[in-house]
This record gives C-alpha cells, sequence and structure tokens, in this order.
C-alpha cells in the first residue's frame, strides 16, 4: 500500500462542524481499506481566486492535509466520495515519494571554467593524439619479414 | 610543250593507280554492306564466291538471310505411309533395339566377370581388404583415444557444474536471507511511524486544527528563514532566528 497525501479545502465552518466533516472524510478512508498516518492543518485562509463548489462561491477556505496508505485501487472510490461532499471545496490524492536526494555541488559550478575539475579532465582528453598505427600482422616478429 | 606533254603523262598513271584503289576499295565495302539496306542483290549474293568470270559457281545464301518471298507460304507435304508399312517398320525397329539392348548388357556383364576372375583383380581384392583391415583398427584406435578424452572433458564439466550449482545455491539462500531482513526493515520502518486508530480520530483532527502549520518560507543573503509571514528580521526575537550554515 503506497503512501498518499489528501489535500482538502473546506467551506467556512463553525468549529464542531469542521470536525464532523473533517472525521467523515477520514472515516471514508478507513473504509476502503486505508489507514491514517498524519493530519496536519494549514489554517483557514483567503483563497487564491473565488471558487465555486456545490453551486455557492466560496472566498475563503480552510486547508487540510490527511496522510494515509490505502490500496491504489481505492483512490478512485475516495476521489468520487469527495466530489459529492458539499464541505469540500476542492480535494486532491498525491501519491508520496521519496525525495530525491541531491548532492550540492554550487561551489564547483562557480569556479572558472580552467579550475573545473570535468574541463580539466576534458582539456587533458583533447591532448591524446589518437594515431591509427598500421598492423604488420607477422605474428611472432618484431621486424618486417619481407624485403622493404 | 614538251614538258607540258610529259607532265600529262605522268597524271593519266596516277589517275589509272587512283581507279584500281577505288575498285578494290568499293569490293570491301560491298562486302561490308550486307547488314544494312544497301543494294538488295549484294544483300543475298556473297561476293566471295563471284571471282572467276568463265565458270558460273553455285551461290549459296548467306547465313541468316531470309526465306524467299516467292515461297514463303509454301507447304511441304507430309510424307504418305501406309500403316501397314508403318507396323512392320515399327516391328523391326523394335526387333533391332531389344537385340542391341540385349547384346549390350550380355558384354557388359562378362565385362564385369573377367575383371572379378583375373589374377590381378584377386590382387586387388586382397590388397583392399588389407587396406579395410588396417583402417578399421585405426578407426578402434581413434575411437578408443577420443573416449578417454571425453571421459576426462565430462569430469571435469561435472565438477564445474557442480560448483556452479553450489554456488548459485549459496547466492540465492544469500538473497533470500538479505530479503528477509530487508523486510523486516520495512515493517520496523512501517511500526516505527505511528498511525492514527480509528478511535482517536476525533482527537487527531483537535490536535491538528489546535497547531495549524505554515509552509511557506524565505531566506535572504545573510542565509536568514522567515517563516510564514515574517517580513523584517527585526520582527522576529534573537533567540528564535534561524540561519542556514553554507559548509
Amino acid at each position: 500500500m503506497p503512501l498518499y497525501e489528501l489535500s482538502l479545502t473546506l467551506r467556512t465552518l463553525s468549529r464542531p462542524e469542521l470536525i464532523a466533516s473533517l472525521k467523515r472524510s477520514a472515516e471514508t478512508i478507513l473504509q476502503q481499506g486505508g489507514v491514517l498516518r498524519q493530519f496536519v492543518s494549514l489554517g483557514t485562509n483567503p483563497l487564491p481566486f473565488k471558487m465555486k463548489a456545490h453551486n455557492v462561491w466560496h472566498r475563503e477556505g480552510t486547508y487540510f492535509v490527511m496522510k494515509f496508505d490505502a490500496p491504489s485501487s481505492a483512490i478512485e472510490n475516495l476521489n468520487d466520495e469527495f466530489k459529492r461532499d458539499i464541505d469540500l471545496i476542492r480535494s486532491h490524492v498525491v501519491r508520496c515519494e521519496e525525495p530525491v536526494k541531491h548532492e550540492c555541488t554550487l561551489e564547483e559550478e562557480m569556479k572558472p571554467p580552467a579550475y573545473r575539475k570535468d574541463v580539466q579532465q576534458l582539456i587533458e582528453e583533447g591532448r591524446k593524439v589518437i594515431r591509427h598505427k598500421f598492423k604488420q600482422n607477422t605474428p611472432g616478429f618484431d621486424f618486417y619479414p619481407f624485403q622493404k | 610543250m614538251h614538258g607540258n606533254g610529259r607532265r600529262r603523262e605522268r597524271d593519266c598513271k596516277k589517275k589509272v593507280g587512283r581507279e584500281k584503289k577505288f575498285f578494290a576499295v568499293s569490293k570491301l565495302q560491298h562486302f561490308i554492306m550486307f547488314g544494312s539496306s544497301g543494294s538488295r542483290v549484294l544483300n543475298v549474293i556473297n561476293i566471295s564466291y563471284l571471282q572467276s568470270r568463265s565458270k558460273r559457281v553455285w551461290v549459296r545464301k548467306p547465313l541468316g538471310s531470309p526465306m524467299a518471298k516467292s515461297k514463303i507460304f509454301r507447304i511441304t507435304p507430309k510424307p504418305v505411309i501406309p500403316e501397314d508399312e508403318k507396323a512392320e517398320m515399327k516391328r523391326l525397329f523394335d526387333n533391332y533395339k531389344n537385340s542391341m539392348k540385349s547384346l549390350r548388357q550380355y558384354f557388359f556383364e562378362q565385362s564385369l566377370k573377367q575383371a572379378e576372375s583375373g589374377e590381378v583383380a584377386q590382387m586387388k581384392h586382397r590388397l583392399e581388404d588389407q587396406e579395410h583391415e588396417r583402417l578399421m583398427e585405426e578407426n578402434r584406435l581413434e575411437n578408443e583415444k577420443t573416449a578417454m578424452l571425453r571421459e576426462e572433458r565430462l569430469k571435469i564439466q561435472a565438477e564445474k557444474t557442480q560448483k556452479n550449482v553450489l554456488a548459485s545455491l549459496i547466492k540465492k539462500e544469500r538473497e533470500a536471507k538479505q530479503h528477509e531482513i530487508q523486510i523486516e526493515d520495512f515493517l520496523t520502518k512501517q511500526m516505527s511511524t505511528p498511525f492514527i486508530q480509528p478511535e482517536n480520530i476525533e482527537k487527531a483532527i483537535e490536535d491538528a486544527l489546535a497547531n495549524p502549520v505554515n509552509f511557506n518560507f524565505a531566506l535572504d543573503l545573510d542565509g536568514y528563514v522567515y517563516r510564514g509571514k515574517e517580513t523584517s528580521i527585526d520582527m522576529i526575537p534573537e533567540e528564535k532566528r534561524e540561519r542556514l550554515n553554507s559548509n
């Protein structure tokens, strides 16, 4: 079961209503065979633009994130459930992936080209002269056995 | 005047010579002109046969010349042979063929018999037998030699395969063990991350709502971190200031 992250945008509600709504969506995850991992609240903030959900215009929303494990087959059902929930303005499920590890090489890259290691390697390679040497095909001799 | 006359004579001689040469050239030209559309007569008649004028020589049509126009639609009548004569001829022919065939066979067999029964042939047979025996013996020896070599080779190969199989088995075992360890690691990792029990949902939601998080942050050139909606370093108390260190 992969780890998913559900981000919810709820309409402005009173506290008990908000808790009830969040509990409802958490329970739908459990019903679909999921395991809840973490809840994060991002507070009530103005929306980036006015949004229409279930025939009502909204300018403010409560942002909430749920992390959960669930079978990938359950995601479609979850999306369907959340679409029909009238307390939710927006919902989106994303799969959490392990962050890619990068090594910072800015210091090396900021050097002038002549000091960079990869450039030095390139210069060295360019200095090598590759000349085609004719093979005499005379096994065992280090000299040319025929008249020159 | 006298001088002029001599010159004229010389000129005449020259002319004669030229004529002779011209004749020779024209002859050659006719000879060559067969293929092209020259004069029709010369196309048919080979001039090389027309050298003597006194005798009349049979002139042959050259090879590849077409059929005469008058003979194009002529059909030569088939020779008519009566039926009984035909049958008689066939009988005679068959008789001839059969007798010749049997004679030929008889002579052939005779010659074979002669070749078999002669002293030289006997000698040849004996030599051939001896050669055959020698070759068989050689073959037997060679077979024994190769059998020995094969046995050795197979032995070495068997040892090798045994070693390989053992190595692969050990490798497989090791991999299985590693896989188990990996699974255990994964499980412990999963168990260590906390998960919310169904009965604790409400409490977890309340906790989360009580501590809202803002993931936004900004950096300035000195490496100071501005969390949320902080915009000025002066607004942050000194003990709460965060700074990224460049290594």
